[in-house]
């Protein structure tokens, strides 16, 4: 009576989350990708074309994409990785071919890619070309604090060394590292002019010598931006695309170019890095996925979409819509102007691209950069 | 006329005079004790503050202004990941304080020392670390994945939930239950009511207060967890720690989720206060009569 | 109560058996071997792991977690215990009310609290350009401002557990102390505290056990610089590194079963737990 009253209450009660999960798979995409990293009026476009559901999960690192898709523990229908995990993804088997007859969108001739995305594009290993669709690239640099008297003029005559060697700049010049191992790493052997991939022992010994020597202190990720946007730290090591993302909202909330307290200084070697569409093996929805890809290879889209997002659109006719701007818009204007500067359409560009490194070496890294953080 | 003899002091009587020292003392930790529950309500404070801030930046306060709270719905996936988290937090409670009602009345029937060992297992879920309770969850979960595929997202997230929340509400019912009169149920059975009529009737109204205790603290746990959601939570279902996780510290983290975290302080606090109110009116009318 | 009951614990032990206990030994063997994630295709068992245990930086984490979690520990309790003791002492009708407001905080997500007192760390924030100060209140990458951090945060589990413990002491028994001719300050130590030991011991478990193995505080208020062994085990779990991940989390589980049994000797039934 009770007991029986009570029960199928209980059942009711959690069989709904399992209807729920399985009901709505008809018209639903999954996407995993970055934080900020996509236009959400843009989304919202296409869901009411589409008549879909898109759900944008967040993830913060390539690794832990990587470790998401691995333990298949959700069956995304995109991914948005970085290079080197494309590759890495791919020699996994994690990935299924990109059909490139759905993507109408997709013409070489009349859409092409810009010229620097197509230097890095071709550094990747031939095999992949199949299985990503690019969708923003860039580089890294030195976002550094306007505030700090000297610290540009250090920054364009030592570069890297400026960053690493806390004589050579202004004093209580506060600094922050990326915290991602394989990143801080990277930075090192740039300094040092050499291989950013080449991750032999003695690298990893001279990359902790001179990490404990810059003597960093802050290691974080999008805070970094965030702390110099607000003076509380003077310098980083970011991608060009997040201090532009810093730059659009001020720009939006009035402030003059000019007068933007923070600016960003890009070394000659420096890491450059493509992110890219994949569509992982386990998929669900794989012609929406297609449409999506697509979505975002019409030019208008990607123009809206770099709107929000700092890092350089792929698409070169996007990339003349910005910069030819002719009008009296005062952020339009502040925005051809950005990209000129920092995105120059050259085919010298000069980037490295990361190569996909092993779990046991990316545990060496892992562990030396909390030697360093701990000071042993 | 009788002389009025005068007060001998305690210090005449060999005591030592504490009354000076027993006013400061007094004073002191009436000041201290504001000034910690202040340093604990910091936090709150700021997020107030910055839940009006025109500005999104964290450094300057702009000007006043309500639109965050305006805007809280409108950012699609600040609003999906509220609607999940009070979704899965008032189905893990609910669920949470019916099973563990009837769990509680199972482990009380049995012997003293089989109750402790029992007892002794159901704090593991309490005491363990958040990062490893998220972790061995999300592996058990995974060796399921074969069978159910998509078992990641609204239901693993739920079982998580209750996985954490039953041993509060079992903590709460227990000493509840060792309080009422253990001749309650045997009274009823006697008068020829069935066990489970009896339970609902006889021994349920006594222990509401610890049914009402633990399903306040389970409601506490789950709404705010954030680390063991993390691990067991899959696609697409994120609540909304884990969107604060995901975009604390980038432009996205608008202050909008602020605006959230004050109201639901301010609901919490005005219930609390009506509730004790209505109590106290309750009891006021039972004595007028 | 009835016998018939015990069917329904039944279904629990099961629960808990399966969720709680099962993981135990899939972590321990995980802890034994190298393998990718979860896939235990081109596993093999080996010792490598234990090599870790030797490295700096895990043996600093451990130690700075358990530093840490005893500094935390300690300063909740001496300010957890007076505000629980002032609260039973006073004479306000509804100390429940009280309770609550204690409470009402850990209401509000955690790491929006977190975020908000690191902003107030940092040296230029809200409050600082309000009241136009200059100076440097800048603590946040150290180490007080994490254990500032973990105090607020974990002192009122302490508040609670010390309250309901003085509630349950006898009245007549402070009085008797009374009448025996001991003073205020006496009857204290000699009566009220051993009594609310049980309490006292609860309290410091529910605060040390989160301050030792919480991973969002010391990262945030600690720049990323300091590493407790939560930040490390959750590193590990990202950079799919299961095996690494296992090993400490069976060390932990270690000092929380050490836990449990402190807790299960003071306290038979978890009374105080709450």
């Amino acid at each position: 009576m009770l007991n029986a009253k009570r029960f199928l209450l209980l059942l009711i009660l959690l069989l709904i989350p399992l209807v729920l999960s399985g009901c709505g798979q008809k018209n639903q995409l999954l996407i995993l990708n970055w934080g900020e990293y996509i236009n959400e009026d843009a989304v919202a476009l296409f869901e009411d074309m589409y008549d879909v559901q898109v759900t944008v999960s967040i993830a913060d690192s390539n690794e832990l994409f990587y470790s998401k898709l691995k333990s298949g523990t959700t069956a995304y229908d995109l991914i948005l990785p970085s290079d080197y995990m494309i590759e890495k993804m791919y020699l996994k088997g994690l990935l299924q071919e990109i059909d490139y007859t759905k993507l109408s969108n997709y013409d070489p001739l009349n859409n092409g890619y810009l010229q620097g995305l197509t230097s890095i594009m071709d550094s990747m290993m031939p095999e992949t070309q199949n299985y990503y669709v690019p969708y923003f690239w860039g580089t890294f640099g030195l976002m550094y604090n306007k505030k700090v008297d000297g610290l540009k003029e250090a920054l364009e005559t030592y570069q890297w060394d400026a960053y690493f060697n806390p004589s050579l700049r202004p004093n209580s010049t506060r600094t922050g590292m990326y915290d991602t191992p394989q990143y801080a790493f990277a930075t090192v052997m740039l300094y040092q002019n050499l291989d950013p991939n080449d991750t032999s022992e003695e690298n990893i010994e001279l990359a902790s010598q001179i990490l404990k020597d810059a003597n960093f202190s802050v290691w974080a990720d999008d805070q970094l931006k965030k702390s110099i946007a607000a003076n509380n730290l003077d310098l980083a090591f970011v991608w060009t695309g997040d201090f532009l993302d810093m730059l659009y909202v001020d720009l939006g909330d009035g402030i003059a170019y000019e007068e933007v307290n923070y600016d960003i200084f890009v070394p000659d070697r420096t890491v450059a890095f493509v992110d890219a569409f994949v569509i992982p093996h386990n998929a669900r929805h794989v012609d929406l996925a297609h449409e999506f890809i697509n979505f975002f290879l019409d030019p208008e889209i990607a123009y809206m979409n770099a709107s929000v997002v700092g890092y350089a659109t792929p698409l070169q006719s996007s990339y003349d819509m910005i910069v030819n701007y002719v009008g009296d818009d005062q952020w339009l204007n502040d925005w051809a102007r950005a990209y000129l500067e920092y995105y120059e359409d050259t085919p010298d560009f000069q980037g490295n691209p990361l190569q996909s490194l092993d779990q046991a070496v990316v545990s060496q890294l892992t562990l030396m950069v909390n030697n360093v953080k701990t000071g042993g | 006329m009788t002389k009025t003899y005068p007060r001998a002091t305690l210090k005449e009587y060999g005591y030592k005079d504490y009354s000076v020292l027993k006013k400061i003392y007094k004073v002191f930790s009436i000041v201290a004790v504001i000034l910690i529950v202040i340093g604990l309500y910091l936090s709150i404070i700021m997020l107030a503050i910055q839940s009006v801030n025109s500005s999104s930046s964290v450094t300057s306060f702009n000007s006043f202004t309500l639109k965050w709270y305006a805007e809280m719905f409108s950012v699609r996936s600040l609003k999906t990941a509220i609607q999940n988290t009070i979704v899965t937090s008032i189905i893990a409670t609910i669920l949470a304080t019916m099973l563990g009602t009837l769990i509680a009345v199972g482990i009380y029937s049995f012997e003293k020392k089989k109750r402790q060992a029992i007892m002794l297992f159901n704090n593991i879920p309490l005491l363990n670390a958040d990062i490893v309770t998220g972790i061995s969850l999300m592996l058990v979960f995974s060796m399921l994945l074969p069978i159910f595929p998509y078992i990641f997202g609204p239901t693993t997230l739920i079982m998580a939930h209750l996985f954490f929340t039953l041993p509060y509400v079992i903590l709460s019912v227990i000493p509840k239950l060792k309080e009422t009169d253990p001749n309650l149920m045997d009274a009823a059975l006697d008068l020829g009511v069935r066990p489970f009529k009896a339970l609902r009737k006889v021994i349920v109204p006594a222990i509401t207060a610890g049914i009402f205790s633990g399903m306040l603290l389970a409601f506490t746990m789950s709404i705010d967890d954030f680390v063991i959601s993390y691990y067991t939570t899959g696609n697409g279902f994120d609540n909304l720690s884990i969107w604060i996780y995901g975009s604390m510290g980038r432009k996205s983290l608008t202050p909008s989720v602020y605006a959230f975290s004050t109201i639901l302080t301010l609901v919490t606090m005005l219930t609390m206060v009506g509730y004790q109110w209505f109590q106290r009116k309750g009891r006021k009318v039972h004595v007028k009569r | 109560m009835n016998k018939g009951f015990k069917i329904f614990a039944k279904p629990y032990i099961v629960w808990l058996a399966l969720l709680a206990i099962l993981p135990m030994f899939v972590m321990l063997i995980l802890a034994f071997m190298y393998s990718e994630g979860l896939s235990f295709e081109e596993a093999y068992f080996t010792f490598f792991q234990f090599q870790m245990l030797g490295e700096y930086s895990i043996l600093t984490a451990f130690f700075n977690s358990f530093l840490y979690a005893t500094i935390t520990t300690v300063i909740s309790l001496v300010l957890g215990y007076f505000v629980a003791y002032n609260v039973h002492k006073s004479k306000f009708k509804n100390k429940f009310l009280i309770l609550t407001i204690l409470i009402l905080p850990m209401w509000s997500n955690l790491l929006l609290r977190i975020e908000a007192l690191g902003n107030l760390m940092e040296p230029n924030n809200i409050i600082t350009q309000w009241l136009n100060i200059n100076g440097d209140l800048s603590i946040k990458g150290t180490m007080p401002a994490v254990i500032i951090g973990l105090v607020l945060t974990y002192m009122p589990f302490m508040i609670l557990s010390v309250y309901t413990a003085l509630e349950k002491i006898d009245y007549s028994l402070e009085e008797a102390a009374l009448d025996l001719g001991l003073t205020p300050m006496q009857k204290f130590w000699k009566v009220i505290f051993p009594l609310s030991l049980k309490g006292v011991a609860t309290g410091s478990i529910l605060v040390f056990l989160p301050s030792m193995s919480g991973f969002a505080i010391p990262e945030f208020l600690g720049s990323g610089n300091i590493l407790l062994i939560g930040n490390v085990i959750e590193a590990a779990f990202r950079n799919m590194d299961y095996n690494l991940g296992s090993l400490l989390s069976v060390i932990l589980l270690f000092v929380i079963l050490g836990a449990l049994i402190i807790v299960s000797k003071v306290d038979k039934e978890g009374e105080t737990l709450l």
